[in-house]
């Protein structure tokens, strides 16, 4: 009589279980996600050239104090630079290696002194937008005698050079 | 002889009896159950493809409501709560190739509301997800694809 009801007892689970495993399931749709990093750089600061000539009478020319230009691209991003002188066009060259020749022009007289700038990284890899990530292009500027040894005496000379990332 | 006539009678009262008997109306019912099945199925995919200007600043959001993107939708019974779940392929990052490992940018999913409640099986119920992805974490990525799969999961 005791097995007998352990009998029934088991059919009885065994029927529920079947039925609640009939309505249990999951189902599973996905979502890709396609995300595309530019590459692209933008300029950082501005790099600013100064020349003091403080004696025209030197014989071994004058380099500029440099804040140097910089420059930020996305990671992994190669670009390139050229230069523009303001004062003395031409087209835009690379600035690396002998660099371009630039003009200082004086507001007044428009009396020009060529200088030479340079880039000691015309050409680089980005390393991205965050802190420390912006690309020093390295400037440097020099100026010969034969440039200001006539030069009037000013304090207004000035160039502006537009320097072209190219990525 | 009078006697068999007596058992005649008695044999014609109890076809009277019969005939009573089928004057009367039967009603019978029949109990009609049914048992509308909890359950889900024709699922569909969904994308979210977007830009990411590595340049930029704030906290990115795209949505699969996007224009151009889709929502993921499944069809479920009708006015049956569902338990949704969002998950991530690649423990929330997107990397290049989809392969979990190179240059991962971080993000969140946000939306992927729970639970989903069915409309039948003509009606696709959508469920909107999207990413939330923080300045820090896309700065520096590297140019090119990045990738992941989300799966959502709906319990029936």
């Amino acid at each position: 009589m005791k097995k007998a009801m352990l009998v029934a007892a088991a059919a009885v689970i065994m029927v529920l279980f079947v039925v609640g495993g009939a309505y249990a399931g999951t189902i599973n749709p996905t979502v890709a996600v396609n995300g595309s990093v530019s590459g692209l750089c933008k300029a950082g600061t501005a790099g600013i050239l100064t020349f003091a000539i403080t004696d025209p009478s030197f014989a071994g020319g004058y380099t500029a104090s440099v804040t140097d230009a910089t420059v930020l691209c996305t990671k992994n991003t190669t670009f390139t630079v050229t230069a523009q002188s303001l004062n003395n066009p031409a087209a835009p060259a690379t600035c690396g290696g002998a660099g371009i020749t630039g003009a200082l022009k004086e507001s007044v007289s428009g009396y020009l002194m060529n200088y030479t700038f340079t880039c000691g990284n015309p050409s680089g890899t980005g390393a991205g937008f965050g802190a420390g990530t912006a690309q020093n292009l390295n400037l440097a500027g020099s100026i010969a005698q034969a440039a200001y040894q006539n030069a009037p005496v000013s304090a207004t000379y000035g160039d502006t050079v537009t320097l072209t990332i190219t990525y | 002889m009078k006697r068999y006539m007596i058992v005649l009678a008695a044999m014609l009262v109890v076809l009277g009896g019969a005939s009573g008997a089928l004057a009367a109306t039967l009603t019978p019912t029949v109990l009609a159950t049914g048992t509308v099945k909890d359950t889900c199925s024709t699922p569909t995919n969904g994308t979210i493809t977007f830009t990411i200007d590595p340049s930029g600043s704030g906290t990115l959001t795209p949505q699969s409501t996007d224009p151009g993107n889709t929502s993921p939708t499944v069809m479920c019974t009708n006015g049956q709560p569902h338990v949704v779940a969002c998950t991530s392929g690649h423990g929330s990052k997107l990397t290049i190739g989809n392969d979990g490992l190179t240059d991962p940018i971080a993000y969140s999913i946000t939306g992927c509301a729970s639970p989903l409640t069915g409309a039948g099986f003509t009606t696709a119920t959508s469920i909107p997800l999207g990413l939330s992805i923080a300045q820090a974490a896309y700065q520096n990525a590297k140019v090119g694809a990045h990738a992941d799969t989300i799966t959502v999961t709906i319990t029936y």
